[in-house]
């Protein structure tokens, strides 16, 4: 724009400099000659005049033509040449034919233009009669068009580069005073700009438009940053990759499982051959479920395509969910181990009593053998049952929707109960019982604490050294109600101490009959704690003892 | 023109990891079988091993195109070059996981293999190819530099490993074979290691342009 302005004002200024130059020159040069014929005319009537009152006029003649800058010539009426002041009269010819001549004889005074003979030049030639018949003629040469160029071409060009200078200066100047409202244009207020009016339709247009971009722009922000609160309170991760692989966005929990910059590649996230191949399918347009394990957890993917179809030239985005299955996974891991161990230990006293069944209904056994037979088969049956009833009790504990009949209990009596209760299994095994503390009551179901007491202190007996101690303490520590069962028995190794309160661990592997027990003691102290918010601390040295402390918050 | 390159650049880069996302699947198999006897693995890791190869080809394909199209310079160049070698060290890794998989898969190392540190071993050789390629996908001298330096850990593992087996084999001559499998498992670990190692000097090559000594 700036450069057709500059060239439009420059043109034109030089074009008018050239026209107008051309007519000036033009009205000059016709001034100039009619300035020339006036000149010469007064200069003959002069001198004429001057040689009509003179009889010795051949010297002022001779005067004159010396200082004239014009051709003097004095011709006698046959138009023998008497006088020229440039050229010698003896050499000039008859003048009598000339056109001024003849003009001046006729009526007293002629012009003419032509070419002089004599000097060659184109000559302006004006001629009157003299009152003695004589003929004078004055003569000067004609300045043409190109001659007045001629002489002052230099200056012609100076003032040429002159003007072309001066234009292309101002046309700078006004280009630049044209142009530059508009560049200062202040597009974000169309409307404070009142330079060109013709620019006002424009402007308002744009402001409409400014105002409805802004709008959507907000509308969009908005809707930006509602989606990204909702994805980054999730707790699953979630990343959306664009056609080409690469992360468009991304919520807080997929930064925290995937080290990774927004707009980064797919593979950059993860290098897990599961995974890879997922993404890569997901972008072809198919879903993928796969299982990453990633920094000791176990994680859901689920990877869906996005969009395809003909329009986007079946190219797919694909979103990814992570979710944290570890949980999940170790439950069921939990949960297929009890079945396999709840079905082991069931089978196991059932295999005996089909054994002793079968030898006495086939008749083999002896009769005196037949009471033990029955006595075993009595006390596998009786440890089924307990079993059983563990079972039933853990499952009670399972289930959340326990009837929570919470009233105030006293642990103290319940220690002492628990003490009457096995104080015939303490003496077969030689351990003295004590309860000590003082008589503290807290919230809960009495069914179960006494089961977490007598739990905790059968385990004590059972696993104790002959004429070793069990001591079960209650007291206040810190302002929390503590139920402690303390021992001198065998004690827990630490590789155990972590398992010991999950179904069936035994740290005797051998799940020998010696001590009797179902494995699930401890699981069911653990439940029952669990149920009355305590917290269960195991101190325990092997050879030396162990200590189970019940903390009530 | 120079964002078609970038592309080109990008794909290239994207394949890389892919390639190196492929030997560390085919080095985790081999070591898992090696570790659970699972045989279904060792079939991973010897097909894999094709995988790769073909991957290989690809790359090397797109590095000479890109050297013959783009006259590439300074950085682009430098990653071009170091692509082209570290391909080299991938595919190697790639030859020896099938080499330990096919030894897995046609002996019975279950009882020897933990006589010695070899499952140690293992776990460090993949703890390197990880970070050897983490190294390149990050472009991080840092983790570049310590691989580096961890190489000595791997071959300390070697030593110990054939100290390990010379006595074991005065003690149970008739396990002779065995023994000289776990040792050429060793030697393909340590091989995989210094493979690791030549990847993260290309990775730090490629960023600093020159080799340390």
């Amino acid at each position: 724009m700036r450069k057709r302005i500059f060239a439009s004002i420059f043109f034109t200024s030089f074009i008018a400099v050239l026209i107008s130059s051309f007519f000036f020159i033009t009205l000059f040069r016709s001034e100039s000659s009619r300035a020339l014929k006036t000149e010469l005319s007064s200069e003959a009537a002069y001198i004429g005049r001057a040689i009509d009152f003179s009889p010795g006029f051949e010297s002022y003649v001779s005067a004159i033509g010396k200082s004239s800058r014009n051709r003097i010539t004095l011709l006698s009426p046959d138009g023998t040449v008497i006088y020229d002041n440039q050229a010698s009269p003896g050499s000039m010819d008859n003048h009598l034919s000339r056109p001024e001549v003849q003009s001046a004889i006729k009526s007293g005074s002629g012009e003419s233009i032509r070419v002089s003979a004599t000097l060659g030049d184109k000559e302006y030639y004006y001629a009157i009669r003299l009152e003695n018949g004589n003929i004078l003629r004055l003569s000067a040469t004609y300045k043409s068009l190109f001659s007045v160029f001629e002489k002052s071409i230099g200056w012609l060009i100076l003032i040429f580069i002159f003007t072309i200078a001066i234009s292309a200066f101002v046309a700078k100047i006004l280009t630049e005073s044209i142009v530059s409202p508009i560049n200062k244009l202040d597009l974000d207020a169309p409307f404070t700009n009142r330079e060109y009016d013709e620019l006002s339709p424009l402007l308002l247009r744009m402001d409409k438009q400014n105002k409805r971009i802004n709008k959507q722009l907000e509308e969009l922000n908005a809707k930006q940053n509602e989606l990204e609160h909702i994805t980054n309170g999730m707790s699953e991760a979630m990343v959306i990759f664009g056609s080409n692989g690469s992360v468009l966005s991304a919520n807080r929990s997929a930064r925290e499982l995937f080290e990774f910059h927004e707009g980064a590649s797919y593979l950059k996230l993860c290098r897990d051959m599961e995974y890879i191949r997922a993404v890569e399918k997901a972008l072809g347009g198919s879903s993928e479920n796969v299982i990453l394990k990633r920094s000791g957890r176990i994680y859901q993917l689920s990877l869906s395509p996005v969009g395809g179809g003909s329009e986007s030239g079946n190219s797919y985005a694909a979103v990814l969910f992570a979710t944290d299955i570890t949980e999940k996974e170790e439950n069921e891991k939990m949960r297929r181990e009890f079945s396999a161990n709840v079905s082991h230990e069931l089978k196991t006293p059932l295999t005996s009593i089909m054994g002793y069944a079968e030898i006495i209904k086939n008749g083999i056994a002896k009769p005196g053998d037949i009471p033990r037979f029955a006595s075993l088969i009595h006390s596998e049956a009786s440890r089924l049952l307990h079993l059983i009833e563990d079972i039933i009790k853990l499952s009670r504990l399972d289930e959340k929707d326990i009837s929570k009949e919470f009233a105030p209990v006293n642990l103290l009596a319940i220690a002492e109960i628990v003490k009457t209760e096995l104080a015939l299994k303490a003496k077969e095994k030689n351990v003295s019982v004590e309860v000590y503390g003082e008589s503290l009551s807290v919230s809960g179901i009495r069914s179960t604490l006494h089961e977490m007491v007598f739990n905790l202190c059968d385990n004590a007996i059972a696993y104790n050294k002959p004429g070793g101690n069990v001591k079960i303490g209650v007291f206040s520590e810190n302002g929390k109600t503590v139920v402690s069962v303390s021992d001198s028995g065998v004690g827990i190794a630490p590789e155990h101490q972590e398992r010991i309160f999950e179904r069936f661990y035994r740290v005797d592997k051998s799940h020998s009959k010696d001590t009797g027990g179902t494995g699930l003691g401890l699981s069911i102290v653990k439940h029952a704690a669990k149920l009355h918010g305590a917290e269960i601390q195991l101190e325990s040295a092997v050879g030396k003892g162990t200590t189970i402390r019940v903390v009530f918050n | 023109m120079r964002s078609r390159f970038d592309m080109q650049l990008e794909a290239l880069n994207n394949d890389l990891i892919t390639m190196g996302a492929l030997c560390e699947n085919a080095i985790a198999c081999a070591v898992k079988a090696l570790t659970t006897n699972d045989m279904e693995l060792a079939a991973l890791a010897i097909a894999a091993e094709k995988d790769i190869d073909r991957k290989e080809r690809d790359i090397e394909a797109l590095c000479l195109k890109l050297i013959l199209e783009q006259q590439p310079v300074a950085r682009d160049l430098r990653l071009i070059s170091s692509a082209l070698k570290m391909i080299t060290d991938m595919e190697r890794i790639g030859d020896q996981a099938e080499d330990i998989a096919v030894l897995v898969k046609h002996n019975d190392l279950s009882e020897s293999k933990n006589k010695v540190h070899i499952i140690e071993m293992s776990e460090a050789v993949i703890k390197m190819v990880t970070d050897s390629i983490d190294a390149f996908v990050r472009r991080d001298l840092e983790l570049a530099k310590s691989i580096i330096k961890y190489d000595d850990i791997v071959d300390n593992y070697f030593i110990s490993i054939k100290n390990d087996l010379i006595a074991y084999i005065s003690q149970y001559p008739e396990n002779a074979d065995k023994v000289m499998d776990i040792f050429m498992i060793a030697k393909y670990l340590e091989r995989i290691g210094d493979h690791a190692t030549n990847i993260a000097e290309w990775v730090e090559f490629s960023i600093v342009g020159s080799h340390e000594e």
